[in-house]
């Protein structure tokens, strides 16, 4: 009953897995080492995310709610990123442009919660929206913070294994985690995306990958579709609505620079 | 006044002395540091509550999001507000003298214990008093972005443009001197294809669709668009460059003497009121009602260009002459605007609080 495999393809597959069981345990043991020595870059990342639901322009109610992402910590002085999307789901559903009811978010109360619990008042100072990034700074300065140096122009291919770093909720204590995964896919345009597993990369948002060298070549984010799903969409429409990438490092460090010159104007 | 009356058949004598009726609302007050509008006990509107005038101060509205409706629990419409900070409010004086008490203390917003009744019911909650910032007041990421309007190519401007079944834009207006302009797009060409993607904008709600695949590309990335001018097929390339600053990333200018706000130029109010790309000024950008700015006929979208005679080139250096102004306290102060084509002078007489 099950599909049979051409005689072409089998000594394909054969050594593909040969390959991935090869590389298995160099990447576990760069996991591990990742594990820890890298650990306390990645933070968690309190804040209170206000929503007002507004229809026909009237506020039909309001509800706070606080939550808590995961960030990665990328200079001494606490700049730190996160998903854009994980800070602001609602987000996702309210459109300037759509009709309809709407949600109004605003966030407040940002913390950065490192491993010895101490929590540090910070701010968001920049967000990408397309490319799901949003930077937090501490509000205090001269901070000395753990932080992960993102390794520019490192590219992984298709199949070579990732290391994801990651910090679990407060149910797990929030521990730091880490799995290995292959990346899928690599995007090439308009930028390039590396692809990782749905359920690896949505568990590690706002978290990095390293290759199996144990360089950081990225942070996991979403990738939406720019157009919205429409009632005869396909399931893949759909499926294509969320995506979980890893935006390459060059990327992020783009972005990061600004945040960091954004964060010093508003410290004038 | 003598009054007669029946009671139970017999005839009584009473004597009624009349005061002023006075009116049924007092008077309406706007505390902004509170969030709330409120109004003086009248002795009418302190019967109709059962209560005896001047034993609080009515709360006629809140603002969504400011720091009453953000209290736990929030202060709510018709709440009478008793007490600030262990000292009785008896009046809008009272409450104005102590807001203003709290206010001075600094920068920072000022938690306060306020004592409100509701309902025979006597609460207590915090206000955070002073002014707020939005909470979040993140910039944005700079990004590429194509220097071009566009609207949506809808089934059937598709169908009459001989286009059935496909989705895409229209090109609705060309920057001057952009990118898009020096690569040869025009108004009217039809963009279907960003580097072989279709653009899948059919629907006036996706107008979005387009400018976000854009944004998606580094600035610098070039670009191939495809589509259609006057029936032919039509290829460009395009350098994407940076996008211009937002409206959002604009710090505005409140002020509090004129009750008026205002805020910098961008690129799109340039475009948008065919201004020369070198206009400077401050855009006004609100207008309380019954202010001074208000009385001088200052309108939203006016472009403050001068004060005083003195150029305004910014937002700051509209803030920066508005403070002078609050120290020379001059009796005329003469705003110099621009009004779509027109220019106007608005001359104000305002009265300087205290000092």
């Amino acid at each position: 009953m099950g599909a049979r495999m051409s005689p072409k393809t089998i000594p394909l597959v054969l050594s593909l897995a040969a390959a991935v069981l090869a590389d298995e345990p160099r990447a576990r043991d760069t996991a591990k080492g990742i594990l820890a020595t890298k650990a306390d870059t990645v933070v968690t990342v309190q804040l209170v995310v206000k929503r007002r639901f507004v229809v026909q322009g009237r506020e039909q109610g309001s509800a706070d709610q606080k939550i808590e992402i995961a960030g990665t910590t990328l200079r001494p002085d606490g700049l730190t990123v996160v998903s854009d999307f994980t800070s602001n789901p609602a987000g996702l559903f309210s459109s300037e442009e759509r009709e309809g009811p709407k949600v109004d978010t605003d966030t407040t109360d940002v913390k950065i919660v490192l491993r010895d619990g101490r929590e540090i008042p910070s701010r968001f100072v920049l967000r990408d929206r397309d490319l799901d990034l949003a930077f937090v700074m501490p509000d205090e300065r001269g901070l000395a913070l753990p932080s992960l140096a993102l390794d520019k122009g490192v590219v992984p291919e298709p199949l070579d294994d990732l290391v994801l770093l990651y910090r679990m909720g407060r149910s797990m204590n929030r521990e730091a985690a880490a799995a290995v995964a292959p990346v899928r896919a690599v995007v090439r345009k308009p930028r390039t995306f590396l692809v990782p597993g749905f359920i690896e990369g949505m568990q590690s948002l706002g978290c990095p990958a390293f290759d199996a060298k144990g360089r950081a070549v990225g942070l996991v984010v979403l990738r939406r579709s720019p157009a919205p799903p429409q009632p005869q969409s396909s399931f893949r429409d759909l499926v294509d609505m969320m995506n979980p990438v890893i935006l390459t490092a060059a990327d992020v460090l783009d972005v990061a620079a600004q945040a960091a010159t954004a964060a010093a104007a508003k410290g004038k | 006044m003598e009054l007669l009356y029946q009671r139970d058949g017999q005839p009584g004598r009473a004597t009624a002395v009349t005061v002023a009726r006075g009116t049924a609302q007092g008077d309406e007050a706007e505390l902004k540091s509170w969030g709330i509008t409120v109004r003086e006990l009248t002795l009418l509107a302190a019967k109709e509550l059962q209560r005896e005038p001047g034993s609080g101060v009515l709360v006629s509205s809140l603002r969504p999001g400011a720091a009453s409706a953000e209290a736990k629990p929030p202060l709510l419409a018709g709440d009478i507000i008793v007490e600030v900070g262990g000292k009785p409010v008896r009046s809008v004086s009272d409450l104005v003298t102590r807001s203003a008490e709290i206010a001075g203390k600094g920068d920072e917003p000022t938690p306060v214990l306020v004592g409100f009744e509701r309902r025979q019911q006597r609460f207590l909650t915090v206000v955070k008093v002073g002014d707020h910032e939005g909470s979040d007041q993140s910039a944005e990421a700079t990004k590429a972005w194509l220097p071009a309007a566009t609207q949506v190519l809808t089934p059937d401007l598709a169908e009459a443009l001989s286009l059935k079944g496909r989705t895409g834009v229209r090109i609705t207006q060309v920057y001057p001197d952009g990118a898009a302009a020096k690569a040869g797009l025009r108004v009217g060409d039809l963009l279907l294809k960003l580097d072989d993607d279709a653009i899948q904008a059919s629907q006036p709600d996706d107008v979005e669709v387009f400018p976000a695949m854009v944004r998606q590309y580094p600035v610098g990335a070039r670009v191939k668009l495809e589509g259609f001018r006057d029936g032919e097929p039509l290829t460009v390339e395009v350098e994407l460059p940076a996008s211009p600053r937002s409206t959002r990333e604009l710090a505005e200018y409140n002020d509090r003497q004129f009750d008026f706000t205002a805020r910098d130029l961008t690129f799109q109010d340039r475009v948008q009121r065919a201004l020369d790309m070198g206009q400077d000024g401050a855009l006004v950008t609100g207008v309380e009602s019954g202010g001074w700015a208000a009385l001088a006929h200052m309108a939203v979208g006016d472009i403050v260009l001068a004060v005083d005679g003195q150029g305004i080139a910014s937002a700051a250096a509209l803030e920066e002459r508005m403070k002078k102004l609050a120290t020379t306290r001059p009796l005329r102060v003469v705003f110099f605007v621009r009004r779509g084509p027109q220019t106007l002078f608005l001359e104000l007489e305002p009265a300087w609080g205290p000092a």
